[in-house]
């Protein structure tokens, strides 16, 4: 599949105002056409990593590259052409339409005084249609429901027409439906258009039957990656999330089932 | 039923698009354009006026001619400047509540105009100039405090509390030298409260010139002004550089606050009153808000100023505290109906 590698190599991330690192020395590679799920519990560096993938925060030590150049050497727009990023609750400006936020998308690829060009239209256009927005294009922003407002934002991202889809827990807040639509766009998008996507996600077992590859983070560091049916296992539960955990297979999918707290000694 | 692109039906007016906002403000402006430059002490037919474009031997009255429309001009050029400065930066620090004052524009521009007038009463002509300048430098101040900071949090918090701090100081500074030569600056007065009392056509062009160039620029910021919508980190995904960003727009602000300023002294409230009251018809995006601000500031400043010039004539009241004594109980109106 065409597409650039991401590579963060002994990264370091630090947020402004801390006294420690919230990402320790991850080193992981996400390669063209793959979807890696970030997990971990609360507090382990997934929002952080993002952050830092996506340029957000400078390294403290190590590196993050696309396509082989540090982050920090590309022209902010011409990366924003092929790795776009989603927040995990952003802000909704007030009065602002579906059709006027999707068309943000559009942004690095249009210059200043341009008007949008016909390829603009289209890309704004299947954007809205594959999230199932048509009907609400006009629609302002705050008078959607939770679910429709997150699809509007992917809609965002897609018309942004990237490579690399960078996406901070797109699933949480939603009901089961909107989480099951969410989960089902992203794997869809990566089937037929070949979009990487590295997302960090809370439930494990969503982030099983999505990702190709899981990057389990710890406190910081990461703990394994690899393959779901590899990594998930009954001792990774109990050191990662803290909890005695039974993990099965159902119709092909892993699932899990939490018995009890995991032994308090083994997670310290 | 379509008129001026609204759909009328059965009775009830459906939401009119952005264009159509905007062709009704350009008319609005047209209309208190021409009330401005008819109405006052002396009556001018403005019909009388077209027809000396075509009888070249027939002459423009003098009145219309030296009086009213500078004033006219100068009047426009002043809200449409205060208005689009106003949403810039309502946008660029992501408050509602910004406009020229809260980022030391007024301050510094009110301290320099003063200094003119006290030190060089010899040369009227040095005020607005030295007004501009000085607002020009406050916010240079503002801006180099409120991004000195190199961490990735320098938010627009950091840029309204420098700009509170240089406010405070500029206007300490005013205060301070009127009370020190109180009978030497009368014509200080009415700079404070805002006035376009005896605007020539000089005065018109110092403010015109500037703030065509600034809505040109605007223009080409309507986009990442856009994107400026969105937060912090949506927007670096979307390739906008937010510190940068911010920065040019907080400058472009500046200059277009400052060229009001200059000649027509603290005119407060366009900024505020008329972007965010168009936001709630045209929405936020700029591509029909800021033309939407230019001609809706330049209505109201020209509507307030017939008004000053009528109302209680022969007296002009200075326009400044008009649009402030109906701005206010407008914004409130505002607040209460949008507040749960």
């Amino acid at each position: 599949m065409s597409g650039a590698r991401l590579e963060a190599t002994r990264l370091h991330l630090r947020h402004a105002q801390a006294d420690r690192d919230a990402v320790r020395d991850v080193t992981l590679a996400v390669a063209p056409g793959e979807i890696v799920a970030l997990v971990g519990p609360n507090g382990s560096g997934k929002s952080t990593l993002l952050a830092g993938l996506a340029r957000e925060i400078a390294p403290r030590a190590g590196r993050v590259c696309f396509d082989g150049t540090p982050l920090e050497r590309w022209p902010r727009r011409r990366l924003a052409r092929r790795v776009a990023r989603l927040p995990q609750d952003p802000a909704v400006p007030e009065g602002l339409t579906v059709a006027g936020l999707v068309a943000n998308g559009r942004h690095p690829h249009v210059a200043p005084l341009a008007a949008f060009s016909t390829r603009d239209h289209a890309a704004v256009r299947e954007a809205l249609a594959a999230m199932e927005l048509g009907d609400l294009r006009t629609r302002p922003l705050e008078t959607l429901s939770g679910g429709e407002r997150r699809r509007a934002w992917i809609a965002m991202v897609l018309a942004q027409e990237p490579e690399l889809l960078l996406l901070d827990e797109p699933t949480a807040a939603l009901d089961l439906r909107h989480q099951w639509e969410v989960l089902e766009f992203l794997a869809r998008a990566n089937r037929e258009r070949g979009l990487t996507i590295v997302v960090s996600l809370h439930d494990l077992e969503q982030a099983a039957g999505l990702a190709h590859r899981l990057a389990i983070l710890h406190r910081g560091r990461l703990y394994a990656a690899g393959a779901p049916e590899r990594c998930l296992g009954e001792e990774m539960l109990r050191d990662v999330f803290a909890v005695d955990a039974r993990v099965g297979k159902d119709d092909g999918r892993l699932t899990l089932r939490v018995r009890g707290p995991g032994d308090p000694l083994r997670s310290l | 039923m379509n008129f001026a692109g609204i759909r009328w039906r059965t009775g009830a007016i459906v939401s009119p698009g952005p264009g159509s906002w905007t062709l009704l403000l350009a008319i609005a402006l047209l209309g208190s354009a021409a009330l401005a430059a008819s109405v006052g002490a002396v009556d001018v037919s403005l019909f009388d006026a077209l027809r000396t474009a075509w009888h070249p031997e027939l002459e423009l009255s003098p009145v219309l001619r030296d009086v009213r429309l500078p004033r006219v001009a100068a009047g426009a050029a002043v809200g449409a400047a205060l208005a689009v400065a106003g949403a810039v930066l309502q946008t660029a620090l992501r408050n509602p509540l910004a406009d020229a004052g809260l980022v030391g524009v007024t301050a510094g521009a009110g301290l320099a105009a003063l200094l003119a007038i006290l030190f060089f009463p010899a040369l009227p002509a040095l005020v607005p100039m030295l007004a501009f300048a000085g607002g020009l430098s406050a916010v240079s101040a503002v801006v180099a405090l409120g991004f000195r900071h190199r961490g990735l949090r320098a938010g627009p918090l950091r840029l309204v509390l420098s700009g509170v701090a240089i406010q405070a100081v500029g206007f300490a500074g005013v205060a301070l030298l009127s009370f020190l030569y109180a009978d030497r600056a009368p014509s200080f007065a009415a700079f404070l409260v805002g006035s376009l009392n005896g605007l020539g056509w000089r005065d018109a062009a110092l403010v015109t010139v500037p703030t065509v160039l600034g809505l040109g620029v605007s223009a080409l910021a309507i986009r990442p002004l856009d994107v400026l919508l969105l937060d912090d980190a949506t927007a670096g995904g979307l390739g906008v550089s937010v510190r940068r960003a911010r920065l040019a727009a907080a400058t472009l602000a500046a200059w277009l606050a400052a060229a009001a300023v200059s000649v027509a002294g603290l005119v407060g409230f366009v900024g505020l009153v008329v972007p965010n009251a168009l936001r709630l018809l045209v929405g936020p995006g700029h591509r029909a808000l800021l033309p939407a601000s230019a001609l809706g500031g330049a209505a109201l400043v020209l509507l307030a100023d017939t008004a000053a010039r009528t109302v209680v004539a022969p007296i002009e009241l200075p326009v400044g505290a008009l649009l402030a004594l109906l701005g206010g109980p407008y914004f409130l109106v505002i607040l209460w109906r949008k507040l749960p």
